[in-house]
Parts: C-alpha cells; sequence; structure tokens
C-alpha cells in the first residue's frame, strides 16, 4: 500500500507540472480584434469534466434561488424537499433515509456527501452531517446536486444510495459584502458576514457565520414521574454552532478551507442517561482544506487535480446514574479523525465515439481514535488507535452507440488496508427516443466499507471479520419533456442489499460488536415533475411508492414509509420581487422498533420573500410546519421513547443586506 | 498500478505536445465578441444610463469570461457591466441582451418583450433569426461565426457597422423582423 500512495503521489505531480507549463499559454482575448476572434479554435469547456461528475441515473438539482425562495434553514431541510429523500430527527443528529431505507439507529453513512466534489462523511463513523452540524452555511450553497442510486462506481464507499454534492457560490456572485441575521421560535438566532470580490484574475470568498438556539423544553411521556420533572427536559435542547469558510479561485485553481463547531444538548436521556440534565451533550467538529485544479486542452482532454486534509472531532459527554454511587456520572465519548488525501482524473474523446475518463484516488487515516471512559470513578471501556489506507482506481467509457444510444460503462476498485479489495462496476444505457424523450436503463453495485468504529468492536484476532455491506440496484428511468418547460421524470427501481453491518451481542460472553446480518431488498416507484414559467413560477412535485423487506422475515423494515410525497410552489407576487412559495411533504405510516408505528403526516411551510427591497435588502419570514402538524420520528434502540415528537408550528424572519 | 502511473504521464506528455495552437474556450470567445459587437454597433441617442450594459438572460455560459473581458472597458464614456437577468422583465435595461435559451416558445416570448427597445439580441440557436433575433452565434469546423439579420437590428433602431457586416453572414428573414 505505501507503494501504491507512492506511485499516484508521483503520478499527480507529473500531470501537474504538465498542465501548468500548458496553462502559461493564452490569449488575451479582450485585445483581440474580430478578424483574430474569428480564427480561435474553440473548446467547449465543461464537456469532459462535468459529465463524469454527472451520473448516469436521475439527478436533481436544488438552486440558491429555491434555498432563499423556500426559506430552507439547513441542508436536511433542503433534501427533504427532494423525491424520494426523508430525513429523521432524534433532537441531536439528523438522519437521511433514501427511498424506504433509513433504519433507526443506523448512522448517516449509506448517502455521500461532498462540499466542491470534496468527502464529508469522516474517517471513524463515516457520518453525512445534514444538520446545524454541517460544514456549511446553507446561505453559501450555489447549488445541491442530488444524484441517486450506486455511484461507487466513481466514488467508492459510502456512494450507496445516493451522492449529495454541495457546491459553493463564487466571490463574482456575491460581489460585495453581505451581513445576513435571522431570528426563529425556541430563542433561536444565526448571524453570518461573507464578503466575496473578484479581484482578477482571483475571485475570493469570505463568510463566518454563528448560530445559536435555546431550545424547546420537551416533554416525554416516558419520563412523566415526580423524579424526572415530570417528563419535561428543561434547557436540554440548545443547539450552538459556528462555522467559517474561506474559498481562492482563478479560471482553474479552486482551494477552500472551513471550519465548524457545533453543540447540541441531549434531551433524549438516550444510552440511559440520566433525564433533565443539560450536562449531557455532544459536539461536533470539522477543519476541512482543499485544493482542486481543473482544467481542459487541445479540444480533447481534460484533466482534474484534488488534494486534500480533514480532521474531525466529536466529544459526547453523557450523565448517567449508578445506583450504587451517590454523585452522577460523566462518562465521555471522543473520537478524533484525521485524512489527507489525493485524487487525480482524466479525460479524454477517442474517435468522436468514445469519451474515456479514468482516475486515481488515495486516502491516508492518519488518525482514527476513539475512547470512551467514565471520569470518576475512572473507567476506560476502549481506547482505540488506528490508521489506514486506502487506494481506488477507476475508469468509466462514454460509448456513442449512434445518434440515439449512448452506452455508459463504469468500473472502481477500491483496496483497503483494512479489510481488503472490492470492486463495482456500473452500466448504463441512454436511449433519446425522441427529442423531448429520455430513457435510461440502469445497472449497478455499490458498497459501504465496514467503518472504524464496527471494526474497533471485533475482537482481535476472532473469526467473523466485516466484509462491506453491498447493494446492487436495477433501475428505469424515463424522462420527458413537456410543453412549457415541465419536465417529467419517472424510475422504477429494484434494490438488492447484503451483508448490512449490524450489532450483534454474544448470547454466551453478552460481548457486544458488529458483524454483516441484514439482507434487505427494495422495490418502487418515483415520479418527478418539475416546471420554471418565464414569469417566475416555479412548481416541483415528487411521489414515491416504495416497499422494502428484510428478506430473513419478510417484514418491511422499521421507518419506512410506503408513500412519499412532495409539493412546492414558488408564486411571483404582484409588486417588485416579491415572492410566496409553500413547500409540503406527505409521509405515510412508519413502523418503530417496538412494534408500534407512528401515523403518517402532512407538512406545510410557507415562505414570503421581498428581494432588493431598497435596493439592499431582502427581508423573508417563514412558517414552519404552519398548521401545527403533531407528527413524530421513530426512536432508535438507544432511545427508551419509541416515537420522537418533531417540532410544532414555527418561525424565522430573516434579513440580509448587500453592500 | 504501475501501468496507470504510466499511462498518466503519458497523458500529460501527450497533452502538451497537443496544445500548440491557438484555442481558448467557447464562451470565453463569445464573450470578446459581445464586446465587439458593442463596438461596432451604434446606440440612438445615447441615454443618461451610467453604464454599459451587456446582459445575459438564461443560464449563464459565460462564468467567468464576460466579466473578465469588459472589465475596465468603456463604450462611449460609460463603463461596460455584465448583468445576469433575473427575470425577462428586466430587458429594458440592457444594450446587449444575450439569450443561451434555445426553447423557440422561450425565445419568441423574450424576443416579444424586446420589441422595439435599443436592444442588441444576440443568441446561438437555430431559429434564433427567424424568430426576430438580431445576432446569431453558430461553431463552423470549431470557429465562432455569426450571422446578423438586419431587419431586425433596424427594427431596434440599431446602425450596425460595416466592419461587423464585412466579417458576417448576413442573412434576410422575411417578416421576422418585430
Amino acid at each position: 500500500m505505501p507503494m501504491l500512495l507512492y506511485r499516484a503521489a508521483i503520478a499527480m505531480a507529473c500531470l501537474l507540472v504538465g498542465s501548468v507549463i500548458l496553462s502559461a499559454q493564452t490569449t488575451d482575448l479582450s485585445q483581440a480584434s474580430l478578424e483574430e476572434l474569428l480564427n480561435i479554435k474553440v473548446t467547449t469547456a465543461s464537456r469532459y469534466l462535468q459529465s463524469a461528475e454527472v451520473a448516469p441515473s436521475l439527478v436533481t438539482v436544488v438552486t440558491a434561488n429555491e434555498i432563499q425562495k423556500y426559506g430552507y434553514r439547513t441542508l436536511a431541510d433542503i433534501l427533504r424537499s427532494v423525491g424520494g429523500f426523508y430525513v429523521t430527527y432524534d433532537r441531536n443528529y439528523s438522519n437521511v433515509g433514501v427511498r424506504g431505507f433509513n433504519r433507526p439507529g443506523d448512522y448517516n453513512t449509506r448517502i455521500l456527501l461532498l462540499v466542491n466534489g470534496h468527502r464529508m462523511n469522516d474517517s471513524v463513523y463515516e457520518l453525512a452531517y445534514v444538520g446545524t452540524e454541517f460544514l456549511l452555511d446553507v446561505d453559501l450553497i450555489d447549488r445541491v446536486e442530488v444524484i441517486r442510486g450506486p455511484s461507487s462506481s466513481l466514488y467508492g464507499t459510502n456512494a450507496f444510495f445516493a451522492v449529495i454534492n454541495v457546491i459553493t457560490k463564487t466571490g463574482a456572485q456575491l460581489d460585495g459584502a453581505e451581513l445576513s441575521t435571522e431570528l426563529g421560535s425556541f430563542g433561536s438566532y444565526k448571524g453570518r458576514v461573507t464578503y466575496g470580490k473578484q479581484f482578477r484574475p482571483f475571485q475570493i470568498l469570505l463568510s463566518g457565520s454563528y448560530y445559536t438556539s435555546a431550545g424547546q423544553n420537551l416533554f416525554f411521556p416516558e419520563f412523566n414521574t415526580p423524579a424526572d420533572n415530570f417528563g419535561v427536559a428543561v434547557h436540554g435542547d440548545d443547539d450552538r454552532s459556528r462555522s467559517l469558510f474561506a474559498q481562492i479561485e482563478t479560471g482553474k485553481l479552486k482551494v477552500f478551507a472551513a471550519y465548524s463547531m457545533r453543540e447540541k444538548g441531549i434531551p433524549t436521556a438516550s444510552f440511559g442517561d440520566l433525564f433533565n440534565d443539560p450536562a449531557t451533550r455532544s459536539f461536533d467538529g470539522f477543519r476541512s482544506f482543499d485544493v482542486q485544479y481543473q482544467t481542459t486542452f487541445s479540444r480533447d482532454w481534460g484533466l482534474s487535480l484534488r488534494g486534500f486534509h480533514d480532521l474531525y472531532t466529536y466529544n459526547g459527554r453523557y450523565l448517567w446514574k449508578d445506583p450504587n454511587i451517590s454523585q452522577p456520572i460523566l462518562n465521555v465519548d471522543f473520537a478524533r479523525g484525521e485524512w489527507w488525501g489525493g485524487e487525480a482524473r482524466v479525460a479524454h474523446q477517442f474517435f468522436e465515439q468514445h469519451k474515456i475518463t479514468a482516475g486515481l484516488e488515495f486516502r491516508q487515516n492518519l488518525r482514527q481514535e476513539q475512547q470512551a471512559f467514565d471520569v470518576q470513578p475512572f473507567f476506560m471501556y476502549w481506547n482505540d488507535r488506528r490508521s489506514s489506507l486506502l487506494g481506488a482506481f477507476y475508469a468509466q467509457d462514454e460509448f456513442s452507440l449512434s445518434r440515439k444510444f449512448l452506452l455508459n460503462l463504469g468500473i472502481r476498485h477500491d483496496q483497503y488496508s483494512s479489510f481488503g479489495g472490492t470492486t463495482n462496476p456500473r452500466l448504463a444505457l441512454i436511449f433519446h427516443a425522441r427529442e423531448a424523450t429520455t430513457l435510461k436503463f440502469l445497472y449497478g453495485s455499490a458498497f459501504r466499507a465496514p467503518n472504524a468504529f464496527e471494526t474497533r468492536s471485533i475482537t482481535p484476532g476472532s473469526t467473523p471479520t466485516l466484509h462491506p455491506e453491498t447493494v446492487s440496484t436495477a433501475e428505469v428511468v424515463v424522462e420527458q419533456g413537456l410543453a412549457h418547460h415541465l419536465h417529467l421524470a419517472g424510475s422504477g427501481y429494484y434494490n438488492r442489499i447484503n451483508n448490512l453491518i449490524n450489532q450483534y451481542t454474544d448470547p454466551v460472553t453478552g460481548h457486544r460488536e458488529y458483524r454483516n446480518l441484514d439482507k434487505v431488498s427494495s422495490k418502487g416507484l418515483e415520479f418527478e415533475l418539475s416546471s420554471k414559467w418565464l414569469s417566475g413560477l416555479e412548481a416541483r412535485a415528487s411521489y414515491n411508492l416504495q416497499r422494502t423487506l428484510d428478506r430473513s422475515t419478510a417484514q418491511v423494515l422499521t421507518n419506512s414509509p410506503l408513500h412519499l410525497a412532495k409539493l412546492g410552489i414558488i408564486a411571483p407576487l404582484p409588486g417588485k420581487h416579491l415572492f410566496a412559495s409553500v413547500d409540503s411533504w406527505y409521509m405515510s405510516r412508519r413502523s418503530t422498533l417496538a412494534g408500534s408505528s407512528v401515523g403518517g403526516f402532512p407538512v406545510f411551510n410557507f415562505t414570503l420573500l421581498s428581494r432588493n427591497l431598497g435596493e439592499h435588502m431582502d427581508v423573508a419570514a417563514s412558517l414552519y410546519n404552519a398548521f401545527d402538524k403533531a407528527y413524530a420520528d421513530p426512536g432508535a434502540e438507544e432511545h427508551i421513547q419509541d416515537a420522537l415528537r418533531q417540532d410544532g408550528r414555527n418561525f424565522r424572519v430573516k434579513l440580509t443586506f448587500r453592500f | 498500478m504501475r501501468r496507470i502511473l504510466t499511462i498518466a504521464c503519458f497523458l500529460a506528455l501527450a497533452v502538451t505536445a497537443a496544445a500548440q495552437s491557438a484555442r481558448a474556450p467557447e464562451y470565453e470567445v463569445k464573450a470578446a465578441f459581445l464586446y465587439n459587437f458593442a463596438k461596432f454597433v451604434e446606440w440612438p441617442s445615447p441615454s443618461s444610463a451610467p453604464s454599459f450594459r451587456i446582459c445575459v438572460l438564461g443560464r449563464d455560459p459565460f462564468g467567468l469570461a464576460l466579466s473578465n473581458i469588459v472589465q475596465s472597458k468603456s463604450i462611449s464614456g460609460r463603463p461596460i457591466v455584465s448583468v445576469q437577468l433575473q427575470s425577462p422583465a428586466e430587458v429594458r435595461l440592457c444594450h446587449v441582451l444575450f439569450i443561451s435559451q434555445s426553447d423557440p416558445e422561450i425565445l419568441k416570448q423574450v424576443l416579444e418583450r424586446t420589441r422595439g427597445l435599443p436592444v442588441l439580441t444576440v443568441g446561438e440557436s437555430a431559429d434564433f433569426l427567424r424568430l426576430g433575433g438580431s445576432i446569431n452565434f453558430v461553431l463552423e469546423q470549431d470557429r465562432v461565426r455569426f450571422e446578423i439579420n438586419l431587419g431586425a437590428a433596424e427594427s431596434h433602431h440599431l446602425k450596425l457597422s460595416s466592419k461587423l457586416l464585412a466579417v458576417a453572414r448576413v442573412v434576410n428573414v422575411g417578416g421576422g423582423a418585430n
């Protein structure tokens, strides 16, 4: 493996040198005459790299425009609006369900989260953070690309159900300073300062955000006793986060550095903690650094290089009560991941018909540390330090069989120092039946590698070793353009999931460890309708019908709704730059771990936005869960609660000033 | 792995060798053309607008190219600014309007809104001139060319310099001018 690392580094250095030489030779087009311009041969800039990014699958894009007009507060809010996605919240972390799969207690590891192509799943739990703990303020997002289906043939582990790529705004888009402040229910406040500018040839973007929410005094009937304050957790739901983001780019080079830290009170007394003690809380932090170089040259060549470094920390502080000791005991759960790595990708067009993309990736997990201990009396549960390496290579061919048929073949091999190798293919046949009609036939497999947290539970030298979870997907997609910019997409899919990793308790020794246990299959239908009129009216609607079964029990999975429907409408109102929006979703009944269920429910959010008020100000007012619908998400094994009640009606007012 | 390493290095070298002819990204060239159009077209009586506005309606394919080109340039004493329009209602504020849209229905509606205004409409789709647009980009053998609908330009009270007409393909679209 070190050999692989070394070679990858050499290859990247080689490519970098070649491309830097090239980028030096440019013409100053702003001084060119008409005749000179007529003689310049042109390259279409985004042709290759973009197509390698965009998977042959059903893709949904959510833009900054929608984020503002629908009043989305977090990435979780954004994903809730996407067809086939549902997000559950346990008052600490948000978990993303895709196409009927979101088992309570599983970590959010089966989607791959990228920021400008930079992997954000951490190296210990491999979680994708989408709530207030996400790296970025959503105001910095230019667009979110949601790519459904298995994408391990390009991205490796975690690209299991979907890839979420968050793309940030550029300095030129900001073109000045922005001050934003917002007030919301539950004592919530957010402030943001952003500056973006273009100084030829550079663009810079600098931003800092601070968010704080006092939270609610939540009532949990499970703790309704005098000893537990009649079930009310006072000041236990607070949420505080801060983040910094800096980005500098020229045409080809893009560098960003980001920092985020979130502190959250845990009011649910999960893991048998003491109820109604605000000292139980978690801290999650990220520091990310990314350098990306992208260029195209000589018409047919594209090159992309990336280097990255990340530091992730998690610090959980849990108070629990030992009946034999008078004082509550503070339990500390700590994890730290530090990793760095690089990627190189080359794309080339061969003989008009073949567009080949090939890439290398390596990642070195310098530190994967996990500790859990009681402070007083001191007891160390585990203190685990490890490091690991990953090397991967992949290739993809977009083969134009004819004007109407495009074949997309991709394969990637990942080699892990911890458990070995895995190879994942993807095959897609794309048929442009008519000008407005496209049919896609897709088959692919994806994997999720056992993470450091799961691997730690295995006693060294014991026989069962952990293998990657796998999913195989077959899907047919129909995309139809209808009149007046109405776009309809329909999909039918079948997922076969094997080797799902779950906790196993040895009946004799009581030892708990993770094993490859479960098998799941799911099938479903998905429809998505979107339209944009010139008047500014926009609408999107989606509907999912899905059935996700545990293959050994033939039971529908917990937290898996049969129906999922979304509707969003943005309407321009009379008057200048005034918009009203409704964002709503419906989810049908979901079963819970205790064999009960949480009922189906619709939620409606309304936002009124005035843009360019007095030229320099945007004002937005949002009402979330406007009809105060009482609904709950299923609890996980660590919760006494079988269902966790979600927020009722709440509001936010947001002011943004531009200079 | 050794093979991939070799291929990667080979690619880098091949690329260096291949990059000798004068080439530029399509939209950098088109952005430079937009600036040249502004230079070689005469607008009716200079308006009181403080800046000369080149607008983009629809998806912005230029990225930074357009603002790079027009930066610190001016037309008859007014600084050029590039503007991404939020809605077609804003077309009246433009001197040059680039429409990336290719849907004929939409194009028709947008061009309708520019009727009679002193706006130079520029597009890049097959139907653009037929629907009443003034200048249309076409790609020929990897080079950017443009066609001019003189009748349409005149209906917008614009005078095109002979220098521009000399290198363009002037087409006459019967009744298309509005």
